[in-house]
């Protein structure tokens, strides 16, 4: 198969790039990868790619969602074999986790993988153990893992408990600390500070600079290119499964990566830079017309009530550190997931709002419910691109309990075009569309009930920029027909000039709505760590 | 002051996890106090003595159930019942065809045990190589087995060599401490140590997240044999206490054996979607199944006896599985409500 | 995190490109590729060579294999596994198992004779006393079966138990002897199930045409109503299901009660069939029921497979009944050889998919 240069992935305005590429191996080089190819049935997820990394470095894997970073990352480590090419650490190749294990390699992956039901420190300490025997005493590992462990987490933490018991982002950090106790010589972090917030981000770089004093070859693989300008050495872009180009210390800009990850001269892909005009010019076009109202709203025991109106035409943007309620209020505003006290009322008719119970009524009240984790709520892995897009819809459009297809096959058209659905054929399997082509599916199928509210549930997550582009487009026209849209999520660029509010969640409960020219990073940060705006802190049910 | 504490927190955390253990423990009290009215020589040494006896078999099997459960994921091992008959068999029958003769009592056990964890072995294999779902494995061991025991013996028949039939029925073993008694202790202290082993806990690890422990570098087939082995073990035990209790071979009791076995394990709280099990969960349940059924004939049903005891293993099996649902629908609750989803 | 997220489930997390993956990652030409995409066809090939392979084996083996008597008691015993095999291939599609389809057939079978012979009861309403029963019973696996997720095959071995427990009980107290019980058949009853069509005239037993009946609604329901996708939308991932408003209960009910209601009835076919009732008639059904889901290749997992797959698997098995008896295996060897095919037939296309897929 010849060399084929990388498509872009949107075709106009595509110039071609020039900046400094760095592809000479060294000496020093551990890690090294040539011409490695990887393919699932018809998807070709990454080809022709080659890489090196030194001991002492912090390499960085570059790319969109989709671009195959993840994939190449479980190839190094040993997870996936390759199609083809070579690969070598410290000269040999790993077949396994467990000879990339004996080799010095440790890796985190995308997804925090802990064992429910096992301690914190069996936890710590998996796949440390030979088959039968311990390499390790008890009291030893307990001491290493007080050593490391609460550094890492800022907090004391019971070895003994049952993982279970601790949120996300503590299972995050206990999958880590795994990692650093195999005292790895080469380090893969897959998006490992997706689960973490701001301020352990920062513990995380601090840990990162340190094993790289320590000679380690640490390898991050991310699409959040902001945060590793900081700390990378040097940083390798994928695009559609190729290694289009690895900058040096001295290149890496956010534009630079940018440019060389979308084939495309950068403009802020989040970002756009006029925000829109306050909520007040909203209220003056649509008086009076809240969609959708939570009255006294309780997410737990001790939360302050929560009073939110959505009016027709709003974009309202919700986000939090991690736990602070806002999934659960998306959850009870789709009807999924019932409130502590309080209740949510749709507007039936001008003065009449009528309360919304369970998802059944507010499916059929109007408002459409879209998940991010589509792999969890969204898509069925077993039916076709048309089964997936029509299901929800069977339940309406059928007859004597016969699905009238051809309806649904019109909506399906219909929805298609609107959205520029790339799929294989209607009948194809799900899996064989992109991320952001199944996230369309989903998108499109709650669009074709013709909510009056949408409800996003962290929509753009694993979704390449082209599509979150198209995205965001596509928010706007909803809004500017007259829906109310509630779009939850973790990255805060995406709401300048999308939302006309924002709502910052701490404590199960909104601390702040900022409007207008208040929506801005740093005001949104700041509240998301409890800091209001006229610099008071909120310090009211502080959760450690 | 801080050790007392955690002293109790240690013993809280261990009693939370033995939320499970909650209900064949308190239907044991329920049932030793009805077996007290209805039959108190139960409490006496050649009561106890056949209590021992009569409930190894299924004691051991339920503990040969228990690592194939924690492998996960939905591990059953449907051909318990006919391989126990299988090896009970080749106990009575076999080796004398062999031409080993079964007078000599290790002989006879490394024998049981061997060909257990011979067999537990390939089964394990199969599972673990092939990337096979544990209970079309295991259901395809029991018709193989079951069909293999009437091929080579089509009524019950037989007689146990003389010294393992003494090991229940001798005047000398009606008493607390007999050989049975010592044969589970014996059994129990193995699985003791078994289950502090790391080998152990590398099994829970897997049973509990098989994707943790490969990216962790566990050896998953090894392991998943190594489960299948013990299980081969304990099953060989068995198969040695239920030859000495009916004192002959019989190829037709596997079917109803791996019913009892696995409404034991159920009812000693193992979660069988959950990967999670425990030997003295295992061991309660046996137990409780085994004296419903003793303290139902104590009852005179006559005829319908055995129908009964049918009719009471299905309606404790079903209810256990209920109980213990809504144990974990309360674990679970209060884990959402204090904050910590998961 | 909802409960059918975790990822120690029954690989009920793998999707449709993880299949394809685990064929293509052992292999790097374009012609496993190809295969790879077969895979959804791959059973049905296998499975249609397979069928053909045995009934050459039986023409060549068994006397008279195409006699007419043979093919009518062939078709006999194909549409009695056909019908009980509907309710497991449903409970399969779910993720489910129903292990109780043995004790219904067999309670089934001894309750019509007792209803009708002991108790003078019409048979007309011992008929529809017994559906009843089995609706019940079918609710019962539902309801629990749902609620212990994973758990249906346990919740169906106990519930079956206590029911043909209970079933003996009632019944053992009339005329009994060596596990059967003696009365005599309705007339009609024995009609069905005649391999010669006996009174009805049609030549071959009407069970059959139930069974074609049953089969082409079946698939016609699975594939065009809301229902029928349901099942498999539950089956694929319930949480999706769930928002998209199928009511998990409902839909493992209606599997459970359908299967509980096809044990009945193939049940009381049963007592056409032989005369007399046997506690332990259903005994077979146990293993065939599951064998022929699997052979057809709807796998246990749940979401992919259906009835008309089930119906190759039911013709598969028969005929390999046929063969084996015309071999003179005793009914413990057949089991034997049922247990020695079922493992490579599995081992061909309803393989786990490994780990490293799922990370």
């Amino acid at each position: 198969m010849g060399r084929v240069g990388p498509t872009p992935v949107v075709s106009q305005n595509a110039e071609q790039v020039s900046v400094a590429v760095d592809c000479a191996t060294s000496e020093d080089d551990v890690v090294i990868l040539r011409s490695i190819g990887k393919s699932f049935g018809e998807t070709i997820a990454v080809r022709e790619a080659t890489l090196s990394a030194r001991a002492g470095e912090i390499h960085a894997i570059v790319g969109e969602n989709g671009s195959g970073k993840s994939t190449l990352a479980k190839i190094v480590a040993g997870v996936l074999p390759p199609d083809s090419g070579d690969l070598a650490i410290f000269g040999k190749a790993p077949r396994s986790p467990r000879d990339a294990r004996q080799l010095g390699l440790a890796m985190v992956f995308q997804e925090v993988l802990v064992a429910e039901g096992a301690s914190v420190l069996e936890n710590l300490f998996v796949g440390h153990d030979g088959f039968a025997w311990s390499k390790l005493s008890k009291r030893e590992k307990i001491s290493r893992a007080n050593a490391l462990l609460p550094r890492l987490l800022g907090s004391e933490i019971d070895l003994k408990e049952d993982i279970a018991a601790f949120p996300l982002s503590v299972r995050q950090w206990v999958v880590i600390a795994r990692a650093l106790l195999s005292n790895p010589r080469v380090l893969i972090l897959d998006e490992a500070t997706a689960a973490l917030d701001q301020a352990s981000v920062e513990r995380f770089h601090a840990e990162l600079l340190r094993l790289r004093e320590e000679g380690v070859c640490v390898i991050v693989v991310t699409h959040r290119i902001a945060e590793l300008t900081a700390f990378a050495d040097r940083a390798t872009v994928l695009r559609d499964g190729f290694n289009v180009g690895t900058l040096n210390r001295g290149d890496l800009s956010e534009d630079n990566l940018l440019r060389l990850m979308t084939g495309e001269t950068a403009t802020r892909v989040h970002q756009r830079t006029e925000s829109l005009e306050a909520a007040s010019d909203l209220a003056a076009s649509h008086p009076e017309s809240a969609l959708l109202r939570a009255r006294g709203m309780k997410l737990s025991a001790i939360a302050a009530p929560i009073d939110l109106d959505l009016r027709a035409g709003e974009v309202v943007g919700l986000i939090g550190l991690e736990g602070q309620g806002q999934v659960d209020f998306v959850r009870v505003l789709a009807g999924i997931q019932p409130p502590i006290a309080g209740e949510v009322l749709v507007r039936r008719e001008e003065d009449l709002y009528v309360p919304v119970r369970g998802a059944k009524s507010a499916q059929e009240a109007g408002i459409a419910y879209i998940p991010g984790d589509r792999k969890l709520e969204g898509l069925f892995p077993n039916l076709s691109v048309f089964e997936n897009f029509g299901l929800p819809l069977y339940r309406r459009e059928k007859r004597l309990g016969f699905i009238l297809r051809r309806r649904v096959h019109e909506m399906f058209t219909e929805q298609e075009k609107q959205l520029s659905v790339v799929h294989g054929g209607l009948s194809a399997p799900i899996g064989s569309l992109s991320g952001g082509n199944q996230q369309k599916i989903v998108i499109g199928r709650s669009l074709a009930t013709s909510p009056s509210v949408v409800v996003l549930n962290d929509p753009t997550r694993g979704v390449d920029v082209s599509t979150k582009r198209e995205f965001y487009d596509l928010l706007e026209r909803l809004s500017s027909s007259g829906k109310g849209v509630l779009f939850l999520s973790n990255e805060i660029e995406e709401f300048i000039g999308l939302c006309h509010r924002v709502a910052v969640f701490r404590d199960d409960s909104v601390l702040t709505i900022l409007e207008g020219h208040d929506i801005r990073i740093d005001a949104i940060l700041s509240a998301m760590f409890g800091y209001l705006d006229n610099g008071r802190q909120d310090t009211a049910g502080m959760k450690p | 002051m801080s050790s007392v504490r955690r002293f109790l927190a240690g013993l809280w955390r261990t009693s939370r996890r033995q939320m499970s253990l909650l209900t064949p423990f308190a239907l044991l009290v329920v049932l030793l106090i009805l077996c007290a009215i209805r039959s108190p020589i139960l409490f006496s040494g050649g009561g106890f003595s056949g209590l021992v006896g009569e409930s190894a078999p299924l004691i051991l099997a339920a503990l040969a159930l228990t690592p194939i459960a924690i492998a996960g994921p939905a591990g059953i091992d449907l051909a318990v019942g006919p391989l126990m008959n299988f090896i009970n068999i080749g106990i009575v029958i076999g080796l004398s065809q062999l031409g080993w003769g079964s007078t000599n009592p290790v002989l006879v056990v490394c024998f049981a045990i061997g060909v257990g964890v011979l067999i537990g072995i390939f089964q394990g294999a199969v599972i673990a190589l092939l990337r096979l779902q544990t209970v079309i494995v295991t259901l395809a061991g029991y018709l193989i087995l079951a069909g293999l025991n009437l091929v080579w013996l089509s009524e019950p028949s037989g007689t146990a060599p003389t010294w393992l039939y003494d090991w229940l029925w001798s005047p000398q073993a009606q008493q607390v401490f007999s050989p049975a008694l010592f044969v589970l202790l014996g059994a129990f202290v193995l699985w003791a140590l078994l289950a502090r082993s790391t080998f152990f806990r590398n099994l829970r690890l897997m049973g509990s997240d098989e994707r943790t422990a490969y990216t962790s570098g566990v050896r998953l087939v090894a392991t998943r044999i190594g489960a299948h082995a013990v299980a081969g073990v304990y099953v060989g035990l068995a198969a040695v206490m239920y030859t000495a209790l009916i004192g002959s071979a019989d190829p037709k009791a596997g079917a109803a054996f791996t019913l009892t076995a696995v409404t034991a394990l159920v009812l000693g709280g193992a979660s069988l979607s959950g990967g999670r099990a425990s030997g003295i969960g295992a061991v309660l349940g046996a137990v409780d199944v085994w004296l419903i059924s003793y303290i139902l004939t104590t009852f005179r049903f006559g005829m319908a006896a055995s129908y009964v005891v049918q009719l009471a293993t299905g309606v404790v099996l079903v209810v256990a599985l209920v109980a213990g649902g809504l144990l974990t629908d309360l674990a679970r609750r209060r884990r959402r409500m204090r904050g910590q989803t998961g | 995190m909802a409960k059918s997220s975790t990822p120690n489930g029954i690989g009920r997390s793998a999707s449709a490109s993880d299949v394809n993956a685990e064929a293509s990652e052992f292999g790097r030409t374009g012609l496993r590729r190809r295969m790879a995409t077969l895979a959804p066809q791959r059973s049905l090939i296998l499975g249609v060579a397979l069928l053909i392979a045995l009934v050459v084996a039986g023409s060549v083996l068994v006397p008279g294999f195409f006699s007419v008597n043979a093919v009518r008691s062939m078709l006999l015993s194909a549409s009695l596994l056909g019908i009980v095999a509907l309710g497991q291939t449903l409970c399969a599609l779910i993720g489910g198992l129903d292990l109780s389809i043995p004790f219904v057939v067999g309670a089934a079978n001894v309750s019509l004779l007792y209803l009708t012979a002991n108790r003078g009861i019409p048979s007309g309403i011992a008929v529809l006393i017994v559906i009843g029963i089995a609706v019940i019973v079918g609710v019962i696996n539902g309801l629990i079966s749902h609620r212990q997720q994973g758990q249906s095959l346990v919740v169906t071995l106990g519930t079956g138990t206590a029911l043909l427990g209970l079933t003996q009980i009632i019944t053992t107290n009339s005329i009994y002897s060596g596990g059967t019980i003696r009365g005599t058949v309705p007339g009609w009853i024995t009609a069905i199930a005649t391999p010669d069509g006996g009174r009805s005239g049609f030549g071959f037993a009407p069970s059959v045409l139930v069974w074609l009946v049953i089969a082409v609604v079946a698939v016609l329901l699975l594939s065009r109503t809301w229902t029928g996708r349901a099942i498999y939308a539950q089956g694929g991932n319930p949480v999706a299901a769930r928002r998209a408003l199928i009511s998990e209960r409902g839909i493992w009910v209606t599997t459970f009660t359908i299967s509980a209601v096809m044990a009945a009835i193939a049940g009381m076919f049963l007592l056409g069939f032989s005369g007399s009732a046997f506690y332990d008639i259903g005994q077979p059904y146990l293993f065939t029921t599951v064998a022929a889901v699997l052979i057809g290749g709807t796998t246990l997992i749940g979401g992919r497979g259906g009835y008309a797959q089930t119906v190759l698997g039911v013709a598969i098995l028969t005929v390999l009944t046929v063969v084996l008896v015309g071999l003179n295996l005793s009914p413990a060897a057949q089991e034997m050889v049922l247990g020695m095919v079922l493992i490579p037939l599995v081992a061909a296309y309803a393989r786990l998919p490994h780990p490293r897929l799922r990370v």
